[in-house]
């Protein structure tokens, strides 16, 4: 059975790069392009992880991360925070409070990195 | 009465008796004029007994005034103008009058028994007059200090005025408490600030006011600042409360309360604050931007290297080996343009007091060792070697308070420095115990700074060059962005030693945990630390 990663992305650039990367990696991937359609996706189809962006139109990761910890699943999916803002933003803290299992500076990661990470979390054999 | 049947025949020696034995002095005198007509002497024709002795004046009789009295007509010109007119209009005169060449005064009496000659009667009043005088110093040194102790009054009354002037116009509000937590004072500004009358707030317990949380959660009695203030006896600063008028309007309000203490006894406390509603729009726009900043400028970024690092991985098939160099080479770029990014993206928050940290207490060794393994590979690239000297003191067991990724990036950056300036050489990496602090050196055996350089290394975009290396790869924030976190965090950086060809030394202190030194940062960076969480 296909490990499902949910990738809630709205920059298409970046949302190409995991999507490759993942099913490259033999993940069965799914993208959503903002928080809203990632929240119904999420709670539909209870993809195994999920690698959030946090800066997305109409619903940002960070109302999706709120939303989807009140649910009976959804509060222990494991989520990757991917973004740009850096720890010294007060978004980025107000999300670690919603515990996330990990996050990772999109710009100070490489596509290797985030796989290796998702593996761990997901206790998968690492290369 | 004296009954007239009593009264001797022979009038003469009774008279004479009389005239005698008068306490009073008595002198009957011819007035002397000059060819003008004015009074110019007068003779003593008879005096009585009292006379000498009232005046001290002897044989006077058939004397001119002028005579025995030397200067009398320069001194007293006054009593020769009574005397000479009393003996022309036989009109009398009583005057008081002070003879200098006597230095004595009299009351006198005078009248003319016949044109151009006076009668005067007199008593010495000296003793009189110097009581009096007496008398009326005393009353003017009273009313002196009566008119000082009003003066007094008036210029305390005056510092009252101006003190209550300046308090009413200062445009903080101000309000002061007494022990019970009973308002009485509310100056001008502060009623337009909480919307409640100074009359109407006096005798109102303070904590009864509505302040609520960003949240608009009420604050909590034991998290209210004045509460904290009152009963801890301490200064407190408060900045993330909204206060809520009787119209339910609120407002960001700025809290700072003080205790007044009498012999260390708080006996009531002076809050100050103001509206900061636009202080936190400005905050909140600063934050929007750096934000903004962030994520649009690494988000290409972040995409090119991802690419970059997928190519090379050959997620995108084998890399044909002529392409190889040139993509590594875009690589290297990318991470160099990213680093530059986060520099000036940090440097820019340090400047606009938008840095965030996270205090927290954690054993620096532990740290320290997770970081020089994730150099070790670097390290070995460039033909170096890295290591973690122990240190006797147990000091890389000891708890610091700091931020944890600030700390990270404190030695990411010294020692990426180190690595940057050191060939085929080793980096050491040490801890000392200093007091209320921790020590970290970083030391290099690479090729130093000059002493030039030394001078201004912790300034912005500056960097030490080298002949043999040209100008070093970098932005010139490092040192900036390590002087200002650490500095932040309570502790110093500083360049140990370093000399051209001797490697380099730089240090950097933190407080330890629970220290007074931690406590000061700690309230530096969360001044409302205390309230929101007491």
């Amino acid at each position: 059975m296909l490990i499902v990663v949910l990738v809630v992305e709205d920059d298409p650039m970046y949302a190409k790069i995991y999507e490759k990367k993942f099913a490259d990696s033999g993940f069965e991937v799914k993208v959503a392009t903002d928080g809203e359609k990632g929240l119904t996706m999420a709670l539909e189809e209870h993809p195994d992880i999920i690698l959030l962006d946090l800066v997305m139109p109409r619903m940002d990761g960070m109302s999706m991360m709120k939303n989807l910890r009140q649910d009976s699943w959804g509060k222990s999916v494991p989520v990757i925070i991917l973004t740009n803002l850096d720890a010294n933003d007060k978004i980025l803290q107000d999300v670690i409070a919603t515990q996330p299992a990990y996050y990772m500076m999109k710009v100070n990661s490489t596509p290797e990195d985030i796989i290796e990470k998702a593996k761990q979390i997901l206790k998968l054999p690492v290369k | 009465m004296v009954d007239k049947t009593t009264i001797p025949q022979d009038y003469s020696l009774f008279y004479k008796s009389l005239f005698d034995n008068l306490l009073d002095g008595l002198a009957y005198c011819q007035m002397i004029f000059d060819t003008q007509g004015h009074p110019v002497d007068f003779i003593y024709i008879q005096v009585n007994k009292n006379f000498e002795e009232l005046t001290g004046l002897k044989n006077a009789e058939g004397k001119k005034a002028t005579e025995i009295i030397p200067g009398i007509n320069k001194s007293n010109q006054e009593l020769l103008e009574i005397c000479g007119r009393v003996s022309l209009t036989g009109r009398s005169e009583r005057f008081e009058i002070y003879t200098k060449p006597l230095s004595r005064w009299f009351l006198v009496s005078a009248y003319s028994p016949k044109k151009g000659f006076f009668v005067a009667f007199f008593q010495n009043i000296t003793d009189r007059k110097l009581m009096e005088k007496n008398l009326e110093d005393a009353r003017i040194a009273a009313r002196n200090v009566l008119e000082d102790l009003q003066a007094e009054r008036e210029a305390l009354a005056s510092a009252n005025a101006k003190d209550k002037a300046i308090l009413e116009n200062i445009g903080e509000g101000v309000l002061a408490i007494d022990s019970e937590r009973k308002v009485l004072f509310l100056n001008k500004a502060g009623e337009d600030l909480l919307g409640w009358k100074e009359e109407n707030l006096v005798g109102t317990v303070i904590n009864s006011l509505p302040l609520e949380d960003t949240e608009g959660r009420p604050v909590e009695l034991k998290n209210r600042p004045t509460h904290i203030s009152m009963t801890e006896g301490k200064n407190v600063i408060a900045d993330d409360y909204l206060f809520v008028r009787n119209d339910k309007t609120k407002f960001a309000i700025g809290i700072n309360v003080m205790p007044i203490k009498i012999n260390e006894k708080t006996v009531g406390a002076i809050t100050v604050f103001r509206d900061i509603t636009r202080e936190k729009e400005v905050d909140h726009a600063k934050d929007e931007f750096m934000s903004i900043a962030s994520h649009e400028l690494r988000a290409p970024l972040g995409i090119i290297k991802s690419f970059i690092s997928m190519i090379l991985e050959g997620d995108y098939g084998e890399v044909n080996p002529k392409l190889s160099r040139p993509l590594q080479d875009i690589f290297v770029s990318t991470e160099r343009i990213i680093h530059l990014v986060n520099d000036m993206l940090n440097a820019s928050r340090i400047e606009a007091g938008r840095m965030l940290f996270k205090l927290s207490e954690f054993p620096l060794g532990t740290l320290i060792g997770k970081i020089v393994l994730d150099f070790a590979q670097l390290a070995k690239d460039g033909g170096n070697t890295i290591e973690v000297k122990n240190p006797s003191d147990g000091g890389d067991e000891i708890t610091i308070q700091a931020d944890q990724d600030k700390v990270r990036e404190i030695l990411n950056n010294l020692i990426s420095n180190s690595l940057k300036f050191t060939d085929h050489g080793t980096i050491t990496i040490y801890t000392k115990k200093a007091g209320e602090f921790i020590f970290v050196f970083v030391a290099d055996t690479g090729i130093g700074i000059s002493s030039r350089d030394q001078q201004k290394i912790f300034g912005k975009f500056q960097q030490a060059g080298s002949m043999e290396r040209g100008k070093p790869q970098g932005t010139g924030l490092g040192l900036y962005i390590c002087k200002s976190l650490v500095e932040k965090m309570g502790g110093r950086v500083w360049l140990e030693n370093s000399s051209i060809g001797g490697g380099s030394v730089f240090a950097f202190s933190l407080p330890q945990a629970g220290t007074a030194a931690a406590k000061k940062a700690r309230l530096a960076i969360e001044p409302a630390s205390d309230v929101a969480k007491p």
